[in-house]
């Protein structure tokens, strides 16, 4: 997401999906996500970070599944029937994130939302919304940083 | 009657795809080292070497002059490459690209018309002089030689003829005795179904129209609506050696060069005006890409799965009803989907013999140059391979072949002092070798000379370690390294060293490998091993710990279980199995992957004997589970940023069952796995 992107976003509002993760709301933008699944099977890969659970079979592709949590250095939690797998688009690869639960897709007005302070931060923007605090991701950030 | 040869008809498609492909790249490279304004080395490499392509494929196909004009193309980038400070105009040199490219373009796109070929010589001049003032020697200027013949009569073409007007060449053979009067007999029929304007002579009666018949041949100018019918008649004229439409010559290069003129010629059908105008001959091949067919072989293995998945649902089994009708669809849903991914399956599949045809043009046309006589032989031309396999044969197999008819094979009097007396013989022979295509050019010819090739090598710097320690396999592979050539001469079919390393490089892009053979004397082999398939692999899947890995089979050279006495460590710590006589490292899949449950006791687990790259080792997993069939695909570039490739995986692949198997590559495995730590 460009810093023209996020400008647009906040200028004009838009819809985006939001889910929690160790009790706080986080969203992406909805043109940013394709799926939204249960938890499939991973398999595993060896040599990469913990966060990275392996990959999972998506209509005969393999696409590699993050966890929300670890991603963000948060307490790691045993799944349960409400987590689910966001699969989001970053340029033309797809990556699943699991999350504790997906919330809503809400609509945003421009006035609801701030521009994050951080330059190529994971949080872009931050949004006030229906009395949550919630965090608007850059999937970019989120999939390919930290190596 | 289309430009290129006759007989040539089935190849000719594959040309004009291949070349105008070339010549799309080109331009890309063109116009994008224009705008940069500089030109790297790979760059130029680039530009040669499709220069070197085009000339070879069009020398096939008898397009002389596209052959001759991309030689002089190639010339021009050979000072560059050698020389790549040589001071130049870049505008002119890229107008002259540019109007090389388009011309060879245009002549491809007339390829099937009903015409001469068309004369590049003017454009040829000015690449010659261009290059000739590059080298900073004085323009030359190239006599035109190429339409010397047909100039033979003065006035033959006046600029004022009519349209409509069609000139025919008729040649007596050389035992007509009066060919004046086999002329004047024939013009007299001819004039029953046709209006004659002129012959040259002009004067049939005249007393040296004879002798100037049988020199230059009499043209004859008419005017028809049956062109066909005229020609017949000529031909079948009493004593007539050959008949012949004849066009109008390209005006000559004008004194001063128009730079700014391109001048692409099409073939020109207004000369040819009463005639019916070529049919457009329409393609019986279409490409399509790549990417299109492998989405639709995704697509079957996907329906495939899910079709598997419906047959198979457990609600089924939960419901009591009778499913002899489900039963029954299911069965013919499977029968349509195998032959379907048969289908698709086979669409890549061509037999490797449309790759070896064009190389008996390319002996014809050397032995005709060379007066070598070589007989080409061809063995299991029958092989079916991939299609894109036989895209990538066929520019490796060109310079292969030509290299055992120019290098390898002796001048006849040379074999004959050998007391070789049996025919020389180029064999191409194709076959299956586990997991490879095999591809063989074999020669009867002088083979390599080790002490010949050192001196060369030496002679061109390309030693990396002490003569005495190279063995005569890696000799033998000099040839085919960059810039080695034995030939002192540069011949329109090899001399530069350029063909070889073109050769190797492609290969070894798509995985495959070239290797020399020889034996002084006797012969040399040129041996190419491609990957049957490029994307579906035969491999053994293992367990290892509740984790599922594929190595490929032909990596695998032996699975064993061991026994406790084969299992040894040395005081370091390392582990090794012996394995009859030889002792070999042992690697614990486990324990590379960090796999917490994996096989501890070697004698428990099974063992996987693995070579590839020049390295063996033991590989150890809890067990096999099944070899099957596999389409690699590679990893998401999400993950780019992590170590899966150096750490010897290759891939993932989606099973029937739409699990994840992880594919290694065992030669990245072995040769980045160190062995004194274990990891």
């Amino acid at each position: 997401m460009s810093e023209q992107d996020i400008n647009e976003f906040c200028q004009k509002g838009g819809k985006i999906l939001s889910f929690v993760s160790d009790g706080k709301y986080y969203a992406f933008e909805v043109k940013d996500v394709t799926d939204i699944i249960g938890l499939l099977p991973v398999t595993r890969l060896p040599k990469t970070p913990k966060f990275i659970k392996g990959v999972i079979n998506l209509r005969g592709k393999a696409v590699p599944v993050i966890d929300f949590r670890l991603r963000l250095g948060l307490p790691e939690a045993e799944y349960d029937n409400r987590s689910s797998t966001i699969v989001i688009e970053v340029g033309s690869n797809q990556a699943g994130i699991i999350c504790d639960k997906v919330s809503d897709v809400e609509d945003i007005l421009p006035e609801q939302t701030a521009v994050s302070p951080v330059k190529n931060g994971l949080v872009k923007c931050f949004i006030n919304a229906n009395n949550k605090n919630i965090s608007l991701l850059d999937p970019d950030i989120l999939v390919r940083t930290n190596r | 009657m289309p430009k290129f040869e006759s007989g040539m008809e089935n190849m000719a498609d594959m040309f004009v795809f291949e070349t105008g492909d070339l010549l799309e790249k080109l331009d890309e490279i063109l116009m994008r080292t224009e705008q940069e304004d500089s030109i790297s080395s790979d760059d130029i490499n680039e530009i040669f070497r499709t220069m070197h392509t085009i000339k070879g494929s069009a020398a096939m196909m008898s397009m002389h002059n596209m052959s001759t004009l991309a030689h002089s193309v190639e010339d021009l980038f050979y000072i560059i490459r050698e020389d790549p400070t040589v001071k130049y105009d870049k505008p002119a040199l890229y107008e002259l690209l540019f109007s090389a490219s388009d011309n060879l373009k245009s002549e491809l796109d007339s390829l099937y018309d009903d015409a001469p070929l068309t004369d590049f010589s003017e454009l040829e001049n000015k690449i010659h002089a261009f290059a000739a003032t590059m080298k900073g020697q004085p323009a030359s200027g190239s006599p035109d030689t190429s339409s010397a013949d047909s100039a033979a009569y003065e006035g033959l073409f006046p600029d004022d003829e009519k349209e409509g007007v069609l000139t025919y060449k008729v040649t007596y053979s050389e035992s007509c005795a009066m060919p004046d009067m086999r002329a004047l007999v024939l013009l007299r029929a001819l004039g029953k179904m046709c209006e004659v304007t002129k012959t040259f002579p002009e004067d049939l009666d005249a007393d040296n129209a004879g002798d100037e018949i049988s020199k230059k041949g009499l043209y004859i100018k008419l005017i028809t609506d049956d062109p066909d019918g005229v020609l017949d008649l000529m031909k079948n004229a009493v004593n007539v050696d050959n008949a012949e439409q004849v066009k109008k010559p390209e005006p000559k290069p004008q004194p001063a060069p128009a730079p700014e003129k391109p001048a692409p010629k099409p073939a020109q059908p207004a000369n040819a005006a009463p005639k019916k105008p070529a049919e457009k001959h329409e393609q019986s091949m279409i490409s399509v890409k790549l990417d299109k067919l492998n989405r639709l072989l995704d697509l079957v293995a996907e329906i495939v799965i899910t079709e598997g998945s419906v047959i198979s649902s457990p609600d089924l089994k939960k419901a009591e009803i009778n499913l002899d009708r489900f039963n029954k669809s299911s069965r013919e849903l499977k029968k349509l989907t195998d032959e379907l991914q048969d289908v698709v399956m086979s669409i890549r599949m061509v037999p490797v013999s449309t790759a070896f045809q064009k190389m008996n043009r390319v002996v014809r046309d050397m032995n005709q140059k060379l007066k070598k006589n070589v007989t080409l032989v061809f063995e299991g031309q029958e092989t079916e391979v991939d299609k894109s396999i036989v895209d990538i044969l066929n520019d490796p197999l060109m310079h292969i072949v030509r290299n055992a008819v120019d290098h390898g094979i002796e001048d006849p009097e040379v074999r004959a002092k050998a007391g070789k007396t049996e025919p020389a013989t180029v064999t191409l022979s194709a076959g299956y070798d586990s997991n490879e295509v095999v591809i063989s050019c074999r020669d009867n010819g002088a083979g390599m000379d080790t002490a010949k090739l050192m001196a060369k090598a030496k002679k061109n710097g390309m030693l990396t370690k002490p003569e005495n320690e190279y063995t005569e396999k890696e000799i033998f592979n000099f040839v085919v390294a960059a810039g080695f050539s034995t030939n002192e001469k540069i011949t329109e079919y090899s001399g530069r060293g350029v063909g070889m390393d073109v050769v190797k490089k492609n290969l070894e892009k798509v995985g495959g490998k070239l290797t020399v053979d020889s034996k002084f004397g006797e012969g040399s082999v040129f041996t190419i091993r491609i990957p049957l398939s490029l994307s579906i692999l035969d491999v053994l899947s293992v367990d290892v710990g509740g984790e599922n890995f594929s190595l490929p089979v032909s990596a695998v050279s032996e699975a064993f279980s061991c026994k406790a006495e084969s299992f040894i460590t040395d005081p370091e710590g390392n582990e090794f199995i012996m394995l009859r006589e030889k002792c070999l490292p042992l690697i614990r899949m486990g324990k590379h992957f960090d796999i917490p449950n994996a096989e501890q006791d070697v004698t428990k687990g099974i063992m996987l004997c693995c070579k590839d790259g020049g390295k063996e080792a033991v590989l150890m997993a809890d067990r096999i589970t099944v070899d099957q069939q596999v389409v690699v695909k590679p990893f998401s570039p999400l993950l780019d940023a992590y170590p899966l490739k150096e750490s010897g995986m290759a891939g993932c692949s989606v099973l029937g069952d739409g699990s994840i198997t992880i594919i290694l590559d065992v030669k990245e495995f072995l040769s980045n796995y160190d062995f004194r730590k274990g990891e």
